[in-house]
C-alpha cells in the first residue's frame, strides 16, 4: 500500500465525493437532451438501407437525389458485403431497406419471414477484369501466365461467386489455353472479403489483376487497366431490393423503392454502369 | 490478502466494477451457448479448412514468439539499462504500434516491401517476395506483438536491482553470465506475461495480415480470418471457429502463467 492509513482516512470522503460528482456527470451527460434539438428544422424520418458494396458510389448518388425532393427524410446507407448484411439482420439489425448483389441472400431472408413482398429487381451488373497498368497483364490470356498474383472475392459472397462461374465459362472458350480455368485459380494469392477490397488490392498495385464488377470501374482510377469479359462467358448479376419486415418507416422504405426504380435513380445507376432495369 | 468488507458502500463502490466483468463475461457465454446450441462444434473440429488454419496460426504465432524473443530480449535489456544516443526515438518506436491500427501497419509493411517501393522492388529482384505469403503473416504478426513483450520486458529488467548485477562483475563474471545468472532469472515472470500478451496478440492478429498477407486459405489464412471467410457463408462454422479460436488462447495463456508461478515458487 503506497499511501498510510492515516492519508487515506482523510482522502477517502474527498474521493468519494469526487467519484459521486463524476458519476453524475456522466449520467447527465447521457441523458436524452431534450428540446434543444428537435426544435430544429432537422429532417424528422430516418430511412436505414443496408446495401451490398459494389452500390456504393452509385447509391450515394441517388440518396441525395431523394433528400433533395424529401427534405424531412435523412437516408443512413449502410454498405457491406451481401451476406454480412444479411446476417446482420437475422440478428436483428434495424434496416429498413435491403438491396442485395444476388438472388440466394434475399431468398433466404424471405423464407425467414424478414423481408416484405417480392422482392424487386434493381439492376443488373456484369464482371469485367481489371489490372494493375504497372502490372504485366494486358489481355484475358495473359491471367493464365504463372507467378501472377490474381485477387478473387471469397465465393460466398455474389461476386466472388460470379467470378468463379464466368471463369469456368471462359475454360471453354477455344482461343484460351486448354487448363485456363486451373492455371488462373493457381495464380490466385488472396481471397477478400468484398468487392471493395478486391478493387483496393489491385489500386495498391500489389495484385497482378482481378475479377470485379463492370460498375466497378467507377471506383478505380487512371492506375487500373480495364480488359472486358466477352458477353457470351459473362454472368449477369441480378440485384433485388425489398422492404424489411422490421422496417420502422415501411411507406417510406416503399416511396424510397419506387424512386430506385424509376427514371432518375435508373439514370443515376446506369452512369456508374449497372444494366438498365428490365421493364 | 483480506477480504473485501461488504457494506453498502463497497457494494455500491464496485458496481462499475461488477458491471464491467458482466459486460465482458456475457459476450463469452452467449458466444459459447449458441456455438453449442448451432452444434456442429464436432466437424468443424474435423474440417481440413478449420485444422488448416488452427495450424497455421500456430505455426506462425511460433515463429513470431521465436523472433520476438531473439530479437526484443536485448533491445528491452539496452533499453532498460543504458542510456545510448537515440534512446527516446528508439523507445518511441518501440511502442508505435500500440497506438497504430493494424490496418495501418498492414498498409505501411505493404508500402514498404510491396512492388511500389524501390525496397520491394529490389528484394524481388534477388527473389524475396513478402507480401501476400506466409511470410508476410509473420511479419504482421511480429509488427503488432512485439510491443508486448518489449515493453514488459524492459520493466523486468529495469526491477532489477543494477546492485546485483555489478556485484557479480565485481567478482569476475562476464557480462553475459551476469546477465544469463542474475538478470535474465529474475525478470523471467515479467518476459513470460510480455510473451503470453504478445502470443495471444499474434494469435488474434487481423488487420495487418488481411492487408499485407491476403486471405488464402493453407497459405495466409489464420484462425480469425477464416472466422471472418466464414462468418460470409455459415454462421455455425464461424461460431465454431470463434469459440475453438478461444480455447486455444485461454489454454496458451493458463500453460504460460502455469509455468511462471512455478518458476516462482522454486524461488527462481
Amino acid at each position: 500500500m503506497a499511501l498510510s492509513n492515516g492519508l487515506q482516512s482523510v482522502l477517502a470522503p474527498r474521493l468519494f465525493l469526487g467519484w459521486l460528482l463524476a458519476w453524475a456527470l456522466l449520467a447527465f451527460a447521457c441523458a436524452p437532451d431534450s428540446g434543444a434539438s428537435s426544435s430544429q428544422l432537422a429532417p424528422s424520418r430516418t430511412l436505414t438501407v443496408f446495401a451490398a458494396s459494389s452500390l456504393t458510389e452509385a447509391l450515394v448518388e441517388v440518396k441525395s437525389a431523394f433528400e433533395e425532393s424529401h427534405p424531412d427524410v435523412r437516408i443512413s446507407l449502410q454498405f457491406a458485403g451481401t451476406p454480412t448484411l444479411r446476417l446482420q439482420i437475422e440478428e436483428g439489425a434495424q434496416a429498413d431497406l435491403f438491396l442485395s448483389a444476388d438472388e440466394s441472400n434475399m431468398s433466404a431472408l424471405r423464407n425467414s419471414g424478414l423481408a416484405e413482398g417480392t422482392p424487386a429487381v434493381l439492376v443488373t451488373n456484369g464482371l469485367v477484369v481489371i489490372a494493375s497498368k504497372a502490372g504485366p497483364v494486358r489481355a484475358l490470356p495473359d491471367l493464365a501466365r504463372p507467378g501472377l498474383r490474381l485477387a478473387l472475392a471469397l465465393s460466398s459472397v455474389p461476386v466472388g461467386h460470379y467470378s468463379r462461374t464466368a471463369l469456368a465459362a471462359l475454360g471453354q472458350d477455344p482461343s484460351l489455353a486448354p487448363d485456363f480455368e486451373r492455371r488462373v485459380l493457381a495464380n490466385v494469392v488472396t481471397e477478400e472479403p468484398n468487392v471493395r477490397q478486391v478493387v483496393g488490392k489491385v489500386r495498391l498495385g500489389d495484385i497482378d489483376a482481378a475479377f470485379v464488377y463492370r460498375s466497378d470501374l467507377a471506383a478505380t482510377g487512371p492506375d487500373v487497366r480495364a480488359i472486358l469479359i466477352p458477353a457470351e462467358y459473362n454472368v449477369v448479376a441480378t440485384y433485388l431490393v425489398a422492404v424489411m419486415e422490421r422496417a420502422r418507416e415501411p411507406e417510406l422504405a416503399r416511396q424510397l423503392l419506387g424512386f430506385l426504380q424509376g427514371d432518375r435513380a435508373q439514370s443515376i445507376f446506369q452512369r456508374y454502369g449497372f444494366g438498365a432495369f428490365p421493364s | 490478502m483480506k477480504p473485501l468488507p461488504l457494506t453498502p458502500w463497497s457494494l455500491l463502490g464496485n458496481a462499475p466494477a461488477i458491471l464491467y466483468l458482466l459486460f465482458i463475461g456475457i459476450p463469452f457465454v452467449a458466444l459459447f451457448l449458441r456455438a453449442i446450441a448451432l452444434g456442429g462444434l464436432g466437424e468443424s473440429l474435423s474440417d481440413p479448412l478449420v485444422l488448416r488454419s488452427l495450424l497455421l496460426s500456430l505455426v506462425t504465432s511460433l515463429i513470431s514468439m521465436g523472433i520476438v524473443v531473439i530479437g526484443g530480449t536485448p533491445l528491452a535489456y539496452a533499453l532498460a539499462r543504458s542510456r545510448f544516443l537515440g534512446h527516446r526515438l528508439v523507445d518511441a518506436l518501440v511502442e508505435l504500434p500500440l497506438v497504430l491500427p493494424p490496418v495501418v501497419a498492414g498498409l505501411a509493411m505493404l508500402m514498404a516491401f510491396g512492388r511500389q517501393s524501390p525496397l520491394g522492388r529490389a528484394m524481388e529482384e534477388v527473389g524475396i517476395v513478402l507480401p501476400f505469403t506466409t511470410a508476410a503473416v509473420v511479419f504482421s504478426q511480429i509488427f503488432v506483438s512485439a510491443p508486448f513483450y518489449i515493453r514488459a520486458a524492459r520493466l523486468g529488467f529495469q526491477a532489477v536491482d543494477a546492485t546485483y548485477e555489478d556485484l557479480s562483475r565485481t567478482l569476475g563474471r562476464s557480462p553475459w553470465d551476469t546477465f544469463r545468472r542474475i538478470s535474465l532469472p529474475l525478470a523471467l515472470p515479467s518476459l513470460l506475461g510480455g510473451l503470453a500478451l504478445a502470443w495471444a496478440r499474434a494469435l488474434s492478429e487481423f488487420g495487418a495480415t488481411l492487408m499485407f498477407a491476403g486471405n488464402f486459405p493453407g497459405v495466409t489464412q489464420t484462425m480469425p480470418l477464416a472466422i471472418l471467410s466464414a462468418l460470409e457463408s455459415d454462421l455455425s462454422n464461424a461460431l465454431a471457429l470463434a469459440v475453438i479460436l478461444t480455447i486455444v488462447s485461454v489454454a496458451l495463456l493458463g500453460a504460460i502463467a502455469f509455468l511462471s508461478a512455478r518458476r516462482e515458487r522454486i524461488g527462481l
